[in-house]
């Protein structure tokens, strides 16, 4: 990048639009794949008339832990 | 992409055989109508007529705050609580008693997408992600209620609002509606049919088991609907979530309100929404206008609800189920809208996923707290003051 002093302000200008257009490029395919993800997480969900949202069992590993890191905690 | 595809086209495809669900649902959401209009004639009867002094105690705003938060944490249902209050205002039950209950009943639905967080809690990143999807919904709803409910007990706001609009679509003396309410000629066989067996019992017990009984069916009813829609609507829910990637927050917000009036559960789209975001494949900031949006669709069951009663009462049911959508959209329109209340849900869930992921003590405080803690001191401070 030292050399930018040596270029001149069309040349300058031209790096930067094209690095401009390039970052533009980035943002879009990084969104694209974001969305390709997220299409391919919807497709994903299953739902059936036995589902149901609160798994007891994961409520009570997760009380456990908090149990378990109280009582790490006393001397 | 073909497995999508053949995802979305399932559904589609066996059709033709979906038609007894179909009808299976179009059952239940007789049974809840007329559940309604049950506990609507039960309360009446079971209260004498006496049902502003009998919730004399829930006059004071909180507690009616209380017993709606409580009520739907445990029922685990907001639309059963709503239909409930829906039943009880037309039985005689004052809106402004039921008002606070609604209010209630919105943060208490919460709870279920909370306890589903607490499912991811093994990986780190993961619990920080799911737990903050879940809370931000805690925090618009909490923020949503700290900010309407001075105002109906200053202004009566949504008082005042739902009954100019309930007066506008059905008249504000319903008797000349009576005879044309065709959805009460529907359901008078079945209800005169449980009347006449809860009738056996003496006094204001048969209005009590008539409250009951609709009780009990608007929960069977809500339940087997959910369990109907989930596989009848599961393709048109995916579709509805597909078009509403990558197109800002009003997309995220209708698609919330679609996807939960398809399955008549909001509990079921915010636990959904959670391990998306827990994955991490969904943002907390692309998930928020989903749940606010699920908040928006849940008000569908309880104006259902309302078409059951007629009358002179007709005009009180549907203001209630008027005041559960506005209070919504309004909580929408303030705290979404307004650029410097926006992000607090955000920031309050960000924050306290940060401190229960280092400590998991704290998310079970915030669970015990905002359930039963808060509504324990509320209750509390409505008998100090």
């Amino acid at each position: 990048m030292t050399d930018l002093e040596h270029l001149s302000t069309q040349e300058l200008k031209a790096i930067l639009d094209e690095t401009e257009q390039r970052i533009h490029e980035i943002r879009a395919e990084l969104d694209e794949r974001e969305a390709d993800a997220q299409h391919a997480l919807v497709d994903s969900i299953e739902l059936s008339p036995e589902w149901t949202p609160v798994k007891w069992g994961q409520v009570k590993v997760f009380f456990q832990l908090v149990l378990d890191e109280l009582r790490s905690k006393k001397p | 992409m073909n497995s999508n595809a053949e995802a979305l086209q399932a559904p589609q495809a066996v059709s033709g055989s979906r038609w007894p669900q179909w009808l299976a649902v179009l059952g239940l959401i007789y049974v809840l109508i007329c559940a309604v209009s049950m506990i609507g004639s039960g309360f009446k009867a079971a209260t004498g007529g006496q049902a502003q002094e009998l919730f004399s105690f829930a006059s004071n705003p909180y507690v009616g705050l209380v017993i709606g938060i409580v009520a739907t944490a445990l029922i685990q249902s907001s639309s059963t609580v709503t239909s409930l209050i829906v039943g009880m205002v037309a039985g005689g039950l004052p809106v402004g008693i039921a008002i606070p209950m609604i209010m209630g009943s919105n943060v208490g639905t919460t709870v279920t997408n909370t306890l589903v967080s607490l499912g991811h809690v093994r990986d780190k990143s993961e619990f920080r992600r799911a737990f903050s999807a879940a809370t931000v919904h805690d925090f618009f709803n909490l923020i949503a209620v700290a900010i309407f409910l001075p105002l109906e007990i200053m202004f009566g706001l949504l008082e005042k609002v739902s009954a100019w609009l309930a007066t506008l679509l059905v008249g504000a003396d319903s008797y000349s509606m009576s005879d044309m309410n065709f959805v009460k000629s529907l359901t008078k066989p079945f209800v005169n049919l449980v009347d006449s067996v809860t009738g056996l019992l003496p006094g204001a017990m048969a209005g009590a088991a008539m409250v009951l009984a609709g009780l009990v069916l608007i929960f069977v009813a809500i339940t087997y609907t959910g369990k109907l829609l989930k596989v009848l609507m599961v393709g048109k829910a995916k579709e509805v979530l597909h078009s509403a990637i990558g197109r800002g927050p009003v997309a995220g917000i209708a698609s919330g309100a679609l996807v939960t009036t398809f399955v008549q559960s909001s509990s079921t789209t915010t636990s959904l929404m959670v391990p998306l975001a827990g994955s991490g494949t969904f943002s907390l900031r692309q998930i928020y206008p989903f749940m606010l949006g699920a908040n928006i669709g849940t008000t569908v069951t309880a104006l259902l609800a309302a078409t059951a009663v007629g009358g002179a009462v007709a005009s009180s049911a549907l203001q209630i189920a008027l005041v559960h959508l506005m209070f919504n959209v309004f909580a929408v329109v303030v705290i979404f809208g307004l650029p410097f209340l926006r992000d607090l849900p955000i920031k309050g869930a960000e924050w306290l996923a940060d401190i229960a992921v280092e400590k998991k003590i704290f998310a079970a405080i915030w669970m015990l707290g905002v359930f039963i803690v808060l509504p324990l001191l509320l209750i509390a401070a409505s008998m100090v003051f």
